[in-house]
């Protein structure tokens, strides 16, 4: 009886602690705004992804956003902006994750794609150009073709949608 | 005293919620308020002007989306996805009833959109025409 309620304890912290990780590899922004506004049109990137100045330099120029209009009102914008500044991988509530995705970051850099980052492109090395041009996916930027959890990928699940 | 103070304030805060434009008919009527004041012969919105906006190939905006429909797809009814692979649920009124009905959304969206496919605003026409379509499909 106590062996049996001692391996579904372990079980069940096991189970708690793989979803937990799941989570907080790629957390999605908790923030309202940022994940409405930001989400209409792609998966609402993590903040931890990429370091402040990053967010602070695309969310100056949303009129020009890899081709597309993405303006936002001035309040909208100061709301994602505090968001995303502050939840940078390099921002106050960044995290262990956040500096995570900050390795090997040089301090002069200022990528504006996820793509762009050395810990991104370490990660997915391996990965053909041809899976990201495959039709199901489009783009590198569409994380949650492959990232679904449905095709064996453990790590990094986005909760979309 | 004061709870009375607070039960009025907040049926003056219901009564004028109640009373703001809300719904389609009150985004195309604002529109066309715009429109008489922009454009003198205006003389109400057209679906089949619309249906050829919509569909038309336009220049000056980002050539990878010159038309509505680079996203949106040929059928209004069918679920369109963004350049960075998002779903985007159907314009067309009948297959999504909440479109159009949010004046900011409308805005914004209209907006965005045509800066990046017509490089510039879309007029007030042109925006009543695009809804009085997509509402009659």
């Amino acid at each position: 009886m106590k062996a049996s309620s001692l391996c579904s304890l372990l079980i069940l912290l096991c189970a708690t602690s793989l979803a937990a990780h799941a989570a907080r590899v790629l957390p999605t922004p908790a923030e309202k705004t940022t994940a409405e506004q930001c989400g209409a049109c792609h998966i609402p990137y993590p903040a931890q992804m990429l370091p402040a100045r990053s967010w602070q330099k695309l969310l100056s120029d949303l009129s020009h956003h890899f081709g597309e209009d993405a303006s936002l009102s001035d309040q909208d914008r100061a709301a994602v902006t505090g968001y995303l500044t502050t939840h940078a991988g390099d921002g106050l509530a960044g995290g262990r994750e956040g500096e995570r995705f900050m390795q090997g970051l040089s301090s002069s850099a200022t990528p504006l794609r996820i793509t762009d980052t050395p810990y991104w492109r370490r990660r997915h090395s391996e990965i053909p150009q041809r899976r990201f041009s495959d039709p199901r996916v489009k783009t590198a930027a569409n994380c949650g073709a492959c990232h679904n959890g449905r095709r064996g990928i453990l790590w990094g699940l986005f909760d979309d949608d | 005293m004061r709870p009375w103070i607070i039960a009025s304030a907040l049926l003056c805060v219901a009564l004028t919620s109640e009373a703001a434009p809300a719904g389609r008919d009150s985004v195309l009527a604002m529109l066309a308020t715009q429109a008489r004041q922009t454009t003198a012969s205006f003389a109400g919105f057209s679906a089949d002007r619309g249906r050829s906006f919509w569909t038309s190939t336009h220049t000056g905006g980002n050539p990878d989306t010159r038309s509505c429909t680079a996203c949106h797809t040929q059928d209004p009814h069918a679920v369109g996805q963004t350049r960075a692979g998002k779903s985007i649920q159907p314009m067309a009124v009948s297959s999504n009833p909440e479109r159009f009905t949010d004046p900011e959304k409308v805005e914004q969206w209209f907006t965005r959109n045509c800066k990046t496919v017509l490089g510039r605003e879309c007029t007030p026409v042109e925006k009543g025409d695009v809804i009085t379509y997509l509402a009659t499909q």
